[in-house]
């Protein structure tokens, strides 16, 4: 005597076996039809859409390239202006090169390197030569200066 | 559902590697199903032959929003209607007279082979009603839904319901050779 649960089970999974051959040969029959089908069957999908997807995906994969390689230069550069903007600009003077705040941005800017560079272009850079007048020069403008008073009271 | 979904996306790139992996997956089931409807090994082949082929021209088309396997059972029993329809392969006859659905006897070029246990269920099958055969063949078989069956007999959920449930009565009474 069958169950019920026993006749839903053979119903469902009551075996059957291919002949090797023949699936075979109906396989290939299938993969025939394949190729086939994309050019008879019911129009265009395929021939007519690849003509216009082809320049399109082109386009789109220059158009991602472009974009990726000028984000990346851009992005190079970018540290790059971020850390001449926050450095002073060059200073001939050898006191304000060792100043902390100039020491400190040349720190940033190139670390200990760029802090010893620093310090060598203060060391090098000319100290400030007070001009002493001599006293002909003193006279001479003096005088100078009197003749115009004059010239202007007279 | 999501690798059929992928497999056909290959398969409208003629892919022949989707083809062979669809085929081999739902071959069986088909073939079972075929002639469980058809109740002849030779229309049986036919069928799933044909739904292959049709399948494969309209995979382009092709838009899968449910099962792929319930679609191509559908698509099965379709064919084996029309099939019956036509040539009247089934004669509603007592299971003891009803002859092999197929030879025992196995021939090279022969595609489907069926089991003992396949036969028996086929000459069993072949004696229910049309309706009610349909009913458990697709639901059993087919992996559809009562609601897809009661859309593909054009009749209420219920009736499909019952006709599932009247048939398998019926089906294990003829196997339990109470009939």
């Amino acid at each position: 005597m069958r169950s019920l649960r026993d006749v839903k089970r053979s119903v469902a999974q009551a075996p059957v076996h291919v002949g090797r051959k023949a699936d075979d040969a109906m396989l290939e029959h299938l993969l025939r039809e394949l190729p086939a089908s994309e050019e008879s069957s019911t129009g265009r999908p395929t021939q007519v859409r690849r003509p216009v997807m082809r320049p399109m995906a082109y386009a789109a994969t220059v158009a991602i390239a472009t974009a990726v390689v000028a984000w990346l230069v851009f992005a190079g550069r970018a540290p790059e202006n971020q850390q001449f903007a926050t450095v002073a600009p060059a200073s001939t003077s050898g006191i304000a090169l060792l100043t902390e705040i100039s020491l400190e941005r040349a720190f940033r800017r190139g670390g200990i390197e760029a802090v010893e560079s620093q310090c060598r272009k203060a060391l090098a850079a000319p100290t400030g030569k007070r001009v002493t007048p001599s006293l002909e020069e003193l006279l001479a403008e003096l005088a100078g200066n009197e003749k115009d008073m004059g010239g202007k009271s007279s | 559902m999501l690798e059929d979904k992928f497999l056909i996306w290959k398969l409208r790139q003629g892919s022949s590697a989707a083809l062979c992996r669809i085929y081999e997956k739902y071959r069986d089931d088909l073939l079972r199903l075929a002639v469980s409807l058809a109740n002849d090994t030779a229309a049986a082949e036919d069928i799933v032959h044909d739904v292959f082929v049709c399948f494969i021209r309209q995979a382009r088309q092709f838009r899968l929003t449910g099962s792929l396997k319930s679609y191509l059972a559908t698509c099965v029993a379709h064919r084996a209607r029309n099939v019956n329809r036509a040539q009247h392969v089934r004669r509603v006859v007592p299971l003891d007279e009803a002859g092999d659905v197929a030879t025992p006897s196995w021939r090279p070029d022969q595609w489907l082979v069926c089991s003992e246990e396949m036969r028996q269920m086929a000459r069993a099958l072949a004696l229910l009603p049309d309706e009610q055969r349909e009913a458990i063949t697709l639901h059993l078989q087919g992996g559809l839904k009562f609601r897809e069956i009661a859309e593909f007999q054009h009749v209420p959920l219920k009736t499909a319901l019952s006709r599932y449930r009247g048939g398998l009565t019926k089906l294990r009474a003829l196997l339990n050779g109470e009939v």
